[in-house]
């Protein structure tokens, strides 16, 4: 992953995210405080036990709206329960633009 | 032309990856473990039941005592446990569009379950495993799977949903 003045390029790896992005996909993510995470956003998050994965924000907790939780598009992806609660700060990107991989055109 | 731009480009930054990886689709889901641990919740309550009519406890006793609780508590966790990874991994939009009923059903075993847990009312219990049967149920429905009731061949001899893998789908 590249840092350039706020904006990530990272290479998704996996199915979980299909058909929205597959594998070997390039995303472009732009991490600013000014932006405000908002509901099915596609982002980046540095996960205390899975690592750096791309999900897309299910929804944020009625308690404390700094804490959301994530969700995979294909049905196969890890469940929003088994990824947990994500603190706001450990969203380290929000996807900008995909760059569809080659092998993925037909 | 763009894409082979990008792509190329992307070989020069040391891009790393993001994983959108999923869990292993194992599909080796059954709710019979919380079912038996429904009718173990029970059993713990009769087994607690019958040394507290007892005018005193002897050491041997008392730490009978000890490990029924625990084991009460045990199993009642055992339960949510159990129920939460078929709700979680299991039930997604297709059976949930035809059974809308699982994530209240589900919510009501983890109250059910911790007020197990909580207190020594087997009444709980029982309710606990009427819930647990009405999801096994709902489960084995999404399946198409036949199901019936039938009164467990082992204490405490409650009415339990088993599979019926015998009749024609």
């Amino acid at each position: 992953m590249k840092n350039l003045f706020g904006i990530k390029i990272a290479r998704v790896r996996g199915h979980s995210m299909y058909p929205s992005f597959l594998d070997q996909d390039l995303v472009v993510c732009l991490n600013s405080p000014l932006l405000k995470p908002k509901k099915g956003q596609a982002v980046l998050v540095e996960h205390p036990v899975f690592g750096l994965i791309l999900k897309r924000i299910h929804n944020f907790s009625g308690l404390n709206p700094k804490k959301l939780q994530l969700v995979g598009e294909h049905s196969d992806s890890s469940s929003t329960e088994t990824m947990g609660w994500i603190d706001n700060n450990q969203i380290v990107g929000r996807v900008l633009l995909r760059i569809r991989h080659q092998k993925n055109h037909r | 032309m763009f894409q082979e731009i990008i792509q190329g480009l992307s070989r020069k930054l040391n891009i790393i990856e993001a994983q959108a990886h999923c869990d292993i689709p194992c599909k080796v889901y059954d709710p019979i473990s919380a079912q038996l641990a429904s009718l173990s919740v029970i059993r713990f309550f009769d087994l607690i039941e019958e040394l507290q009519k007892k005018q005193s406890l002897s050491t041997n006793e008392q730490a009978n005592l000890i490990r029924l609780i625990g084991q009460k508590e045990v199993h009642a966790e055992k339960v949510k446990d159990e129920i939460r990874i078929i709700w979680g991994d299991y039930f997604k939009a297709p059976q949930l569009a035809t059974h809308p009923d699982t994530h209240q059903l589900s919510h009501q075993i983890m109250q059910t379950a911790s007020a197990c847990k909580q207190q020594s009312n087997r009444e709980k219990g029982e309710e606990l495993l009427q819930l647990v049967n009405n999801f096994a149920e709902c489960f084995w429905q999404t399946k198409g799977v036949a199901t019936y009731r039938a009164i467990c061949p082992y204490p405490p001899q409650e009415e339990t949903v088993y599979t019926d893998l015998k009749e024609d789908r």
